[in-house]
């Protein structure tokens, strides 16, 4: 037996404590792998929407990538830890710190590298599934398989670099004082947990706080508070379940009434025994679970925006001829001529937009203010088929126009103001906002500099009276369905828009082009988040299958006592069930706790309400970890058995 | 009518080698004696206990335990039986280390759902017959080997069982500690009137039995009562032990 062989079958014979380390090893390799055949397919590359592609694709395996590392860092080191004895033994024997260096490196590479091999393996094998699924997602032709080299090289250099880095660094972590440290771990009785009521309030506060703050974002609040708040999640996350929970389960176990009943004593005292043991675990898969459910929760609401998408963008295609614009007549005769070769019947209207200059009450310098009349408003509304019911404007009153709906979010936080128009005695008076975007989104220069909200709607006969600093004409063009507006006019507005503060000449939406990038940025997005909360969610069961694992011999030895002394298998299965039930749902039901206050949070950015689509992601992680519970429990009660009378 | 009779007992280990581990064992205990078996390494003393304890299934004969067979039982009533008829006392002791050692003496009482009131009334009687009340809410690392060993005792009595089956209950203890216990498990049973069988390979252990069987290859070898003098009883123990060689001086079987 060499070295080597020595090595390789310290793996091998350990394969049951390893396997869902290995098996969540291989499967981030395989996804990292899967995205970079998305990065670097050559058809992939030609399309418009590449950029979103690489986006999303980088993002997805940078974030696999350090996660990865720290999955990997604790596993390896997690692993060692129950070995100590093994080891003991060997140093007993004369093994050298450089040969046992040289041991766990050995050990980890071997590992490591067949984790890689199974994963771009496996990668090869479903590649084409995972490509089929992108393009749908898409919305393009299925993509053929192709083996790029540049994909198989990056996923195979940048896991060996982190196999490598990380193998150099557990050995050394793990270098043993004594050698009686090493044969008494184990054995050595565990203490009773330690608590202090100062922590456990802390945990509770910043557990409180935390939630509170999400329930009450606001729009305008939520980019300030989700760092603070995820930080404080996270620390109380940790300290629920070393200080208070214990804290808990102690003050259940103190009142015997409530415990000294049935199988509930022996359930309770593990339970508190093992809790303050599981408490950093616990609260890694609580952590990991819910940034898993939070980010394919986040791109799965995304779409919701494009449901709105007729509401935003009411003209299928709408062309503001700036002033001085001298192909006016020629680009729209440009844009008439596409619809008309494509056989798309459309109507039009074109009406006038003003601009003056104006003195809000709350300022002494001017600000420009764009400004349309209430009919032409009411037509645009109206032809774009959407419901128009609101009341005729008052002399001087104004209505705020909204860029799109769900900047509505943002209303709460602004006033009402007042504007004089100087050298007149016209003032006008917001009075509240308009219901619908009236001219697609981009059209229209922001109101003082908050692109929240777009020009004033004011009454047609205050219109007539303002004197305008300019005058631009809008044209739009309405259709029954604008998606098929996708790739008109690409020559002025390659990528479906030009807005108005871009320097040219026009401003020009066109509806289907736009909708069709975004519809494919959102679907990449989640796409992606997908296959990255895949990742997350596959890599806590294996946080939890490794912890069931590991107290395997002592559970054995445990239930063993027990059934001498009589237990029936009835009661057996309830134990066993009982307290898989909590590894497996606690974290999991404090991460769906997490994970709806963070969407209570979300929700205030959308005008559309985003339960529905939460709800379903809940869901179906959910349903995932119940169906692993339902695996894992049948085999552990099928181990365990064994060893019972 | 004995509590536990032993009726003709044979246990054959199936194997690529079969291996007779017992041998058509038959005896009876009446109910309050304290019963040793002794006998030398692989003699089949643990199968016997074993077997009597349903945690293994002979190959022939019956056990009868206060008028039952619980061989005939099935899973459930055989752990239903183990709890309610049997007490046990082993040699590593075998309490849970995540409860506390009032918590390990009432677990058969919990397990089988009594109310509260009486499972404290039952823990004070015992605690005070054993001594165990200044360590009731300790862990069990926190306690020594002898306290540990009464505190199984105390596990094993609390149910008022059938029948105590105690494996080497001296084994992981000091002479001191060896002591202190077998005088508790004696006097206990006695004020308790429990039925005791006791595997054992220590002679002042055996020394506290009313009686010794001994078992060699798997089959009954002798029999010896106490009488009056214990001084006595250990030294034809000690002979006994000698002449069927193993036991605690490894002696020679043929002596010249």
């Amino acid at each position: 037996m060499t070295f080597r062989q020595f090595a390789f079958r310290n793996v091998l014979r350990n394969k049951r404590t390893y396997a869902a380390y290995f098996l969540s090893s291989a499967f981030s390799v395989m996804i990292f792998f899967v995205c970079s055949l998305f990065l670097f397919h050559p058809e992939l590359s030609r399309q418009m929407f590449y950029p979103v592609v690489i986006q999303a694709m980088v993002g997805a395996e940078l974030i696999m990538y350090v996660f990865s590392f720290f999955f990997v860092l604790y596993s390896v080191g997690a692993f060692l830890k129950t070995r100590k004895r093994e080891f003991g033994i060997l140093f007993m024997h004369g093994m050298t710190d450089r040969q046992f260096n040289q041991m766990v490196f050995l050990e980890n590479m071997i590992i490591g590298i067949s984790a890689i091999a199974t994963g771009i393996l496996s990668g090869i094998i479903t590649g084409k599934l995972f490509l089929m699924a992108g393009s749908a997602f898409l919305g393009v032709p299925p993509l053929p398989f192709r083996l790029s080299l540049r994909a198989l090289g990056l996923t195979i250099a940048s896991y060996v670099l982190l196999f490598i880095v990380i193998s150099m660094f557990t050995s050394r972590l793990m270098r043993p004082k004594a050698l009686i440290d090493l044969f008494q771990s184990g054995q050595r009785p565990k203490t009773a947990p330690k608590t202090s009521p100062w922590l456990s309030v802390l945990a509770a506060v910043l557990l409180i706080v935390s939630y509170t703050l999400a329930a009450t974002t606001t729009a305008s609040t939520l980019a300030l508070r989700m760092f603070p708040v995820t930080l404080m999640t996270m620390l109380g996350t940790y300290l629920f379940y070393s200080q208070l929970g214990v804290a808990l389960v102690r003050r259940m176990k103190n009142s015997r009434r409530f415990t000294w009943k049935r199988t509930k004593l022996i359930l309770l005292s593990s339970l508190h025994y093992r809790l303050k043991d599981n408490a950093q675990m616990f609260a890694m898969v609580t952590i990991v679970l819910a940034v898993s459910f939070c980010s394919v929760g986040v791109f799965a609401s995304i779409p919701v925006l494009t449901k709105q998408f007729n509401e935003d963008f009411p003209a299928a295609i709408g062309y503001i001829a700036k002033e001085g614009n001298t192909a006016e007549r020629e680009h729209l005769q440009t844009i008439r001529q596409e619809l008309d070769e494509r056989k798309i019947p459309f109507e039009t209207l074109s009406f006038h937009v003003k601009y003056t200059e104006a003195n809000p009450d709350s300022s002494r310098s001017e600000v420009p203010l764009t400004l349309l009349s209430f009919s032409d408003y009411k037509e645009a509304v109206l032809m774009a088929g959407l419901p128009f019911n609101e009341p005729p404007l008052e002399a001087d009153a104004a209505l705020v126009l909204v860029a799109s709906q769900n900047d509505r979010a943002y209303i709460r936080t602004r006033h009402h103001v007042s504007y004089q128009i100087p050298d007149t005695d016209i003032r006008l008076r917001e009075v509240g906002y308009s219901e619908h975007a009236g001219v697609p989104e981009y059209l229209l220069p922001k109101l003082d500099g908050d692109d929240r909200f777009g020009g004033l709607v004011i009454s047609d006969d205050m219109f007539e009276r303002i004197p305008p600093s300019r005058t631009e004409r809008y044209t739009g063009f309405y259709i029954e369905d604008f998606r098929q507006t996708e790739g008109v006019a690409s020559q002025l507005a390659p990528r479906g828009a030009v807005r108005y503060e871009m320097n040219r000449p026009y401003a020009l939406t066109v509806s289907g082009t736009l909708f069709a990038l975004r519809d494919s940025l959102y679907n990449m997005l989640l796409f992606a988040a997908l296959l990255v909360g895949t990742v997350f969610f596959i890599a806590a069961g294996s946080f939890l299958y490794f912890r069931l694992y590991a107290d395997l011999d002592y559970d054995r030895r445990h239930y063993a006592t027990i059934s001498r002394l009589g237990m029936t298998d009835r009661e057996f299965r309830r134990i066993v069930t009982g307290q898989l039930a909590l590894l497996f749902f606690v974290p999991i039901g404090l991460a769906i706790t997490h994970s709806i206050f963070a969407f209570i949070a979300l929700q205030s950015y959308f005008y559309l309400s985003i339960a529905a689509e939460m709800g379903i992601v809940l869901l179906s992680f959910l349903m995932m970890q119940i169906l692993y519970f339902y695996f894992i429990r049948s085999q552990y009660l099928r181990k365990l058995k064994q060893t019972l009378i | 009518m004995p509590i536990l009779s032993v009726k003709h007992l044979s246990k054959i280990y199936e194997g690529k080698v079969a291996f007779q581990a017992l041998n058509n064992i038959h005896f009876a205990v009446e109910k309050g004696e304290f019963v040793g078996i002794m006998g030398p390494s692989g003699s089949g003393k643990t199968t016997l206990l074993n077997l009597i304890a349903t945690i293994d299934q002979p190959t022939a004969g019956e056990v009868i335990i206060g008028g039952r067979n619980p061989h005939l039982l099935n899973r459930t009533e055989m752990a239903l039986f183990r709890r309610r008829e049997l007490g046990f006392v082993f040699q590593h002791f075998n309490l849970l280390d995540t409860l506390t050692v009032e918590e390990n003496i009432v677990l058969p009482l919990t397990m089988e759902g009594m109310p509260l009131v009486e499972m404290e009334a039952k823990l004070k009687r015992i605690c005070g017959q054993l001594a165990i009340e200044p360590i009731l809410h300790k862990r069990t690392y926190e306690i020594s080997g002898g306290q540990m060993q009464r505190t199984a005792i105390a596990r094993a009595l609390i149910q008022k069982p059938s029948l105590i089956l105690a494996d080497e209950p001296t084994g992981n203890l000091d002479s001191k500690a060896s002591k202190d216990v077998m005088q508790t498990l004696s006097a206990a049973s006695r004020e308790a009137s429990a039925t005791v069988l006791m595997v054992t390979h220590d002679p002042v252990a055996a020394s506290y039995c009313d009686r010794v069987l001994f078992i060699k290859d798997g089959q009954l070898y002798n029999e010896m009562y106490c009488g009056d003098n214990r001084q006595a009883f250990f030294q034809k123990i000690i002979d006994m032990l000698a002449l069927l060689g193993g036991g605690s001086h490894d002696l020679s079987t043929i002596r010249f």
